[in-house]
């Protein structure tokens, strides 16, 4: 039999045990043995494969430090002779899936080990590694855990031995967004009238182009009267106060946070900073103003061209942050702005 | 309206001093006397006739058009009625068909043009034409033509070729015969009431030099849609006269063919109600395009149609067509379901139309236009073998240093056909 | 009607009236129509040819005309939709210099499309912004 394959896992410190949101900021350790999932995934491997050991991380240490992190990380891959990483699964943990996408993606371009880890289809961490590698599909919550487990237990050997992957159906992975071309047993046409068919008799039908899926809202009808109009302030661009009071994520957030500008003619680049991950600081930081533009809404305030200024603003970080967790947020300072008689809002995108 | 195609199953071609169609399926042709019958256009200063069969190591390009060679047996016009014979009625009576065998034409009108068929390998397996044996006509112009003309030349001179090699099959007894039997909507909505009435919008290239459509011999950019009854189409009415778009042009073979008309016809009656054929033109203005839409999904409206299928040719501005028609069925409550292809980068990564459009929830994808293949080096290469490097367009890697070639599917005709002709689609992996 | 063609073809700048030329790729040739859409011209043909081998020409002729006022929804976004497209497939490949000639005299051609609407224009000035 040939010698079992060196598996080295990824948890973070909840599944590693090592903590909850208390630990959130611990660096990597390696642990010499199998942890939590890794077990049951050792278990499941057994022949083929062995966890050698267990990198366990702080989600907040590894996306709040990610060059370090990943450094490493990929050192103790390295280190312990890795020949395949599993990380996760991360279900919906928006952190935890961001760091399972990129180290997966990292130690399969930079050390071409080949990596696996395992997701719910929303996680933010899908788009940031989907094209790379694959993610076995999960449920958003961990209850799924030992039928993942055995999925990805299941795929992992054939990345190994380069056999051909099937289809996302076949293997369960979300689909990499590949488009490939290959021979249909009908041709187009009979495909066309048959789904035309189950269409007409109301019968699942799928189509073979999907379109990208947008989420459309209507716009809001026009401010009737600027001029007495009360103008709210919200922006994804992470614009706080100096220091991160509400400790907002600098990507992937998980919340927001409402800053009053009662007093303030706008805002001071000594007392405002950016803190979002997904864009270049410099001129954000400079001058807040271009992200959050208090200066010249102040002005047009002064001039009788708005009404007023609302006086608290909104500010998250669109960067990572699910779809899912941008919709809460949106519908939680939706109805603040409500209560607060607010009649428009300027969102600044960046 | 009835109508009886008659296949006759070619099993082999050959050239011999007598033109005939013996019963065993073999084709001989009098080279000599077809050239003669072609050089009847004093535009035409030479002719060359060739035979590729299937699995010979042989690569026929520039590609203009294919034709299934025909003969009217039995009623009104014959060949392709307002292009090669005088204006009539088509689809009714009986034509002849050789089955199993095609004209093509090549001709290097501008240096641009693609348009491969491999008889033999990789190429082989992308093209329904691999499959055919092919009488490949190759026609050098006087000089002096305007591309328009030389265009028209070449055209012409394939429809005739291919008629007369149609005529071997005027006194033969078919092996195969087909009924294309079609009364009124009215009749049809009677006769079963219960079946979901289906329309099929079939889109036309029609915008200029090298990407025209003839309907009757009109060129198509001057229609507005139009209803025709089926089997006027499978019995000549429309030639191709669109050579840049190899891949998912519909050529006249095709046009006599046509997958969707066909299968809608299998299913008449059975699953489905036909109620015919909505010919729209894909225009180049914008305003063309909406009233081309609009006037297609009325007419569909007007007839009663509870479903449709749309079919594109070409890609880029024609997907604003296909789309635009698309939406306007559905506001009706029309349920559509569009056949087209994709063009989603070499690696199928990028988004595959060049418009989107939420209504568009039923598509059938004929495959990638930009999937690349390598086509290893032929033995004889029938046409222009310079073309063979302008397929490289601007990637230089294209041409390999043993000949190997490596060309996107949009080389290869018919690949993509986007009536759904062939046998190849995308999977999302 | 006040037609302009925005342009970066020589051959159609000498056999065309009402020429808006365009010293530089179609990139420009785009870029230069979408500026004019803003600024109260309106499409009249579609910016994007209709096969995949001409999205590698290095010409292109867009007609416009004038007096539109605002520019239309629609006509924005096919623009915007023409000009992410075009960059998209020249980013795979890049355009298709060696046949310049043919590429030219297509483009020319292409225009006849729309003899019905320009061959009546009066010529007139040209000048925007």
């Amino acid at each position: 039999m040939d010698t079992p394959v060196r598996i080295i896992y990824y948890l973070n410190q909840f599944f590693g045990q090592a903590g909850g949101e208390d630990k959130a900021g611990m660096e990597p350790i390696l642990r010499e043995e199998a942890v939590g999932p890794a077990a049951v995934f050792d278990g499941m491997a057994r022949d083929w494969g062995s966890v050698v050991g267990t990198v366990v991380c702080g989600d907040n240490y590894f996306n709040e430090n990610k060059p370090e992190a990943l450094k490493r990380i990929l050192e103790m891959l390295k280190q312990t002779g890795a020949e395949l990483l599993v990380a996760g699964p991360a279900f919906n943990a928006g952190r935890y899936g961001m760091a399972c996408a990129e180290l997966c993606r990292e130690a399969a371009a930079l050390l071409g080990i080949p990596a696996v880890t395992g997701m719910y289809r929303e996680n933010p961490g899908v788009d940031a590694c989907k094209k790379d590698i694959y993610i076995i599909e999960t449920g958003d919550s961990a209850a799924g855990m030992k039928s993942v487990l055995s999925k990805m237990a299941g795929f992992a050997p054939k990345l190994l031995r380069q056999l051909p992957i099937g289809t996302p159906e076949e293997e369960g992975y979300i689909p990499k967004g590949i488009r490939k071309t290959v021979f249909s047993e009908k041709n187009g046409s009979a495909r066309a009238v048959e789904m035309l068919l189950a269409r007409l008799r109301g019968e699942a039908f799928e189509t073979e182009m999907p379109m990208a899926d947008f989420d459309r809202v209507d716009p809001a009808p026009p401010v009737q009267n600027l001029a007495s109009a009360t103008i709210a302030l919200v922006s994804s661009g992470g614009i706080v106060p100096k220091g991160n009071p509400d400790r907002i994520e600098s990507a992937s957030a998980t919340k927001f946070g409402r800053y009053s500008l009662a007093g303030l003619d706008t805002l001071d680049a000594s007392s405002y900073e950016t803190i979002h991950g997904g864009y270049d600081p410099v001129y954000a930081n400079l001058d807040p103003n271009r992200v959050v533009p208090l200066d010249v809404l102040r002005e047009m305030e002064r001039s009788g061209r708005i009404g007023k200024v609302h006086e608290y603003y909104y500010a998250t970080t669109g960067t990572g942050t699910s779809v899912a967790n941008a919709v809460q947020f949106g519908k939680e300072i939706g109805a603040m702005l409500q209560q607060e008689k607010v009649d428009a809002v300027l969102l600044v995108s960046t | 309206m009835k109508w009886e195609l008659g296949k006759i199953w070619i099993k082999e071609l050959q050239f011999g001093p007598d033109s005939k169609l013996d019963k065993d399926g073999t084709v001989t042709l009098d080279k000599a006397a077809l050239i003669e019958k072609l050089m009847e256009d004093r535009r035409i200063a030479a002719v060359g006739l060739e035979i590729a069969k299937p699995g010979e190591r042989t690569r026929i390009i520039p590609v203009k058009d294919v034709i299934e060679p025909r003969v009217k047996v039995k009623g009104e016009g014959g060949g392709f009625p307002g292009v090669t014979h005088k204006i009539a009625k088509a689809g009714s009576g009986r034509t002849h068909a050789l089955s199993g065998m095609a004209v093509v034409t090549i001709g290097d009108i501008v240096g641009i043009q693609e348009g491969i068929i491999d008889m033999w390998g990789e190429g082989a397996r992308y093209t329904p034409f691999s499959r055919t044996l092919n009488l490949v006509v190759d026609i050098k112009p006087v000089q002096g033509l305007t591309p328009h003309e030389h265009e028209e030349v070449v055209r012409l001179a394939g429809l005739k070729a291919s008629a007369w090699v149609g005529a071997l099959a005027k006194d033969c007894e078919p092996d195969e015969l087909e009924v294309f039997e079609w009364g009124s909507i009215a009749e049809c909505v009677r006769k079963y009431p219960e079946l979901p009435k289906v329309v099929y919008i079939e889109m036309l290239i029609s915008q200029g030099l090298l990407h025209d459509t003839y309907v009757y011999g009109i060129d198509a950019k001057q229609m507005l849609p139009t209803l025709f009854h089926p089997n006027e189409i499978l019995d000549g009415a429309v030639v191709s006269g669109n050579c840049v778009a190899a891949c998912d042009k519909i050529t006249t073979y095709q046009h006599l063919n046509n997958s969707v008309i066909r299968e809608l016809y299998n299913k008449h009656g059975k699953e489905l109600n036909f109620l015919g054929v909505i010919l729209t033109p894909e225009l180049v203005t914008l305003e063309g395009k909406i009233r081309s839409a609009n006037h297609a999904v009325n007419l569909a409206l007007l007839i009663g149609a509870e479903g449709a299928i749309v079919t594109e040719e070409g890609y880029g501005n024609t997907d604003t067509d296909l789309l635009m028609i698309c939406r306007k069925l559905e506001e009706q409550g029309i349920k559509a379901v569009l056949i087209t292809d994709e063009c989603a980068g070499r690696d199928g990564s990028s988004q595959p139309l060049a418009d989107t459009t939420p209504e568009a929830k039923a598509v059938v994808s004929t495959g990638n236009v930009s999937h690349l293949i390598s086509l290893e080096p032929a033995d004889r290469v029938l046409g222009n073998d310079k073309a063979i490097a302008n397929l490289s367009g601007g990637y230089d890697e294209s041409l390999l240093a043993d000949g190997t070639i490596r060309c996107e599917l949009n080389a290869i005709i018919g690949s993509t056909s986007e009536i759904g002709y062939f046998n190849v689609t995308t999977k999302l992996y | 009607m006040n037609y302009l063609i925005v342009t970066n073809n020589n051959l159609v700048a000498k056999q065309h009236k009402n020429i808006r030329f365009v010293t530089g790729t179609v990139d420009s040739v785009l870029t230069e129509a979408r500026d004019l859409l803003h600024r109260g011209y309106g499409l009249i043909s579609h910016p994007l040819p209709a096969s995949l081998k001409l999205f590698y020409s290095p010409y292109r002729s867009i007609l416009m005309k004038a007096g539109y006022g605002n520019p239309d929804a629609f006509q924005v976004e096919v623009m915007e939709n023409s000009i992410r497209l075009h960059r998209k497939h020249l980013e795979e490949r890049g355009t298709d210099c060696r046949h310049d000639g043919d590429y030219q005299y297509l483009d020319l051609e292409l225009l006849k499309a729309y003899d019905s609407l320009i061959s009546g224009g009066e010529a007139h000035e040209v000048g925007i912004g």
